[in-house]
């Protein structure tokens, strides 16, 4: 009932398509939705498209979209009652969710506790291996000082090894040590490499798996002890570790494998008091799954899951954040078909380099199983300040051979004029016969660059 | 009645074969936002004719006040009495308001503010133009 809403606007801590997105729930849920932008996205069109929008600073992003105070102002200027923070910039920031909270607004996401036990890795690992949920080998505890500990532990779990940051994440902060003659000096490295960009020189080691693959699992949490998982996601197409393809369900991988998994994932949201959506990110190598990180947020890769599942996850964010009930308990969940998304990103398909400027001609594809989330329009001009996605091509089919088939089509159809992109790349990876037969690990895509400059 | 424009050259033509029918040596106009003068000379040779024409607002341009920050603005006592006010570095055009915030927003060291360009209780992002001062003549 609309008179126990704990909120009736929301505030998008964010830009461009997620922000649209979000405001695409909030107009479906009969919630109001403000826009926070910088100035170089003041005109756009996705910000006028929020029932308001406001400008919090200038185009730097530590003074618009990373400024806590400006993005919190806002909301009590607005009226907000709620602060979605989609991906990146706040979404996992302990404090800024503590500080929404503070302020007497719901933050759609998890309690600022689940964040940090969640941001520490060492942490992070302790909870999950609590739960029974399987980790890489190595010792849940930090790596102490002495170099004689630190080879013993090394040997023990066996070279090579790779050695993290406590605060890391995302593929930042770690080194693989291939013997024991580097390994001092790689933990040395790192250590000061983790005080600098993390604030901690707290490390862990752990096993390093040489030829695995990237698997998600999305799951869902309310407020009153309910969780549900809704499915895996295969996000071995990376470059640099940034998804370039991902794709539901991860082929090749039976429900009877990764049945248990998913299990263990909900049972440790239950132990954590964790609500809201998350994923769990594994490394999938010689048929066994290794704990690695949970991102206590949206992700970009979301759609793969809703078009396969049926299930809108930004809605669902939003009614765990009014205090709802989940409507859905694991035996409704089914997931069906394949569903593949591809970024889009305004750079050039060679160099990688970014490419902002004037779109101007935009033909997006039509039709059955397509979905594009986007933010652009002719006329728009991508600004050289933010991250080079530009939309989001989400294809649904009746099985993979069916969607990969879908997105060759749809790939074929999207034009866009005035700046480069990476969609002569993504033809041509699809046309690649071993992605087409699935099941390619983390380094595919980087190798298969590689042959193809050479060629 | 329209204002001519001052800085035309065609006007200015007219003007000159007007002051040299009627015998005058010259003429000055001035208006708040453009001035004229126009010397005639004669001499054996016929008239030099020197002129200077200018729009004051070369050297009194309007600048656009923009707001610091969120806000809700509300006009300062300065710019409520309107008429416009010579400010002085502590001047202010007005407030933006957030709860229980008060930011007074400067007009800049000797403006003369001439308008304010949103409403009382407008919300203004960052950036957004709130007032345009001009400088103390």
């Amino acid at each position: 009932m609309q008179s126990k809403q704990r909120f009736d606007k929301v505030l998008i801590a964010n830009r461009g398509e997620i922000a649209l997105r979000v405001v695409r729930a909030c107009r479906e849920m009969g919630l109001k939705a403000v826009v926070v932008c910088s100035e170089a996205d003041r005109n756009a069109a996705y910000a006028k498209s929020a029932d308001q929008s406001i400008c919090i600073g200038p185009s730097t992003v530590s003074k618009s979209y990373l400024n806590q105070n400006a993005i919190l102002l806002a909301a009590r200027l607005t009226g907000a009652g709620a602060v979605h923070p989609g991906y990146g910039f706040l979404s996992e920031n302990t404090r800024f969710s503590a500080a929404v909270e503070e302020a007497g607004l719901t933050f759609v996401g998890p309690d600022a506790s689940a964040i940090a036990t969640m941001g520490d890795k060492i942490a992070a690992k302790k909870a999950m291996m609590a739960a029974g949920v399987p980790c890489v080998p190595g010792p849940d505890t930090e790596l102490p000082s002495e170099p004689q500990a630190i080879r013993a532990i090394a040997a023990e779990i066996g070279y090579p090894v790779i050695v993290k940051a406590a605060g890391g994440g995302g593929g930042r902060g770690m080194r693989v040590v291939l013997n024991e003659a580097e390994l001092l000096e790689a933990v040395s490295l790192t250590r000061e490499e983790a005080r600098k960009a993390f604030g901690t020189p707290s490390l862990y080691m752990e096993k390093f798996l040489q030829h695995p693959r990237h698997i998600e699992i999305q799951v869902l949490c309310d407020t009153h002890g309910n969780a549900v998982w809704l499915g895996h996601r295969d996000c071995s197409m990376q470059r640099r570790h940034q998804k370039v393809v991902e794709e539901a369900p991860a082929p090749g991988i039976s429900q009877e494998l990764i049945g248990p998994v998913g299990a263990a994932c909900v049972e440790a949201c239950k132990q954590i008091g964790y609500r809201g959506v998350g994923t769990f990110e594994f490394l999938y190598e010689d048929g066994a799954f290794y704990f690695i990180e949970m991102n206590t947020r949206l992700q970009v890769e979301h759609p793969v899951t809703e078009e396969t599942s049926g299930v809108d996850i930004v809605q669902q964010q939003l009614r765990v954040a009014q205090g709802e009930t989940l409507s859905m308990g694991q035996g409704d969940v089914t997931c069906v078909g394949h569903a593949i998304e591809c970024r889009i990103n305004a750079e050039d398909p060679a160099t990688f380099m970014p490419s902002a400027g004037l779109i101007t001609a935009l033909e997006m594809p039509e039709g059955e199983g397509i979905r594009v989330d986007t933010h652009v329009e002719a006329g728009y001009t991508v600004s050289p300040y933010y991250d080079s996605l530009i939309a989001k091509l989400i294809v649904h089919g009746r099985d993979r051979a069916d969607a990969m088939q879908r997105t060759r089509s749809a790939l074929a159809s999207f034009k866009l004029e005035g700046i480069a992109t990476n969609l002569p790349l993504l033809r041509e990876l699809f046309e690649d016969a071993a992605f087409a037969e699935g099941e390619t690990d983390i380094h595919y895509l980087e190798k298969w660059l590689k042959t193809r400059g050479a060629a | 009645m329209t204002d001519m424009d001052l800085t035309n050259l065609a006007i200015i033509e007219r003007l000159t074969a007007a002051l040299e029918a009627a015998g005058v040596d010259g003429i000055e106009v001035t208006r708040p936002d453009q001035s004229l003068l126009i010397r005639l000379s004669g001499s054996g040779n016929g008239p030099v004719r020197q002129f200077s024409s200018r729009r004051p607002d070369s050297v009194a341009a309007p600048e656009v006040v923009k707001s610091p920050m969120a806000g809700e603005f509300w006009p300062s006592d300065l710019s409520r009495t309107g008429t416009p006010a010579t400010s002085t570095a502590s001047d202010t055009v007005g407030f933006l308001r957030v709860g229980p915030i008060l930011l007074p927003v400067a007009a800049g060291s000797s403006k003369r503010l001439r308008r304010h360009l949103v409403e009382p209780g407008t919300i203004v992002g960052f950036g957004d133009p709130i007032a345009e001062v001009e400088p103390e003549a």
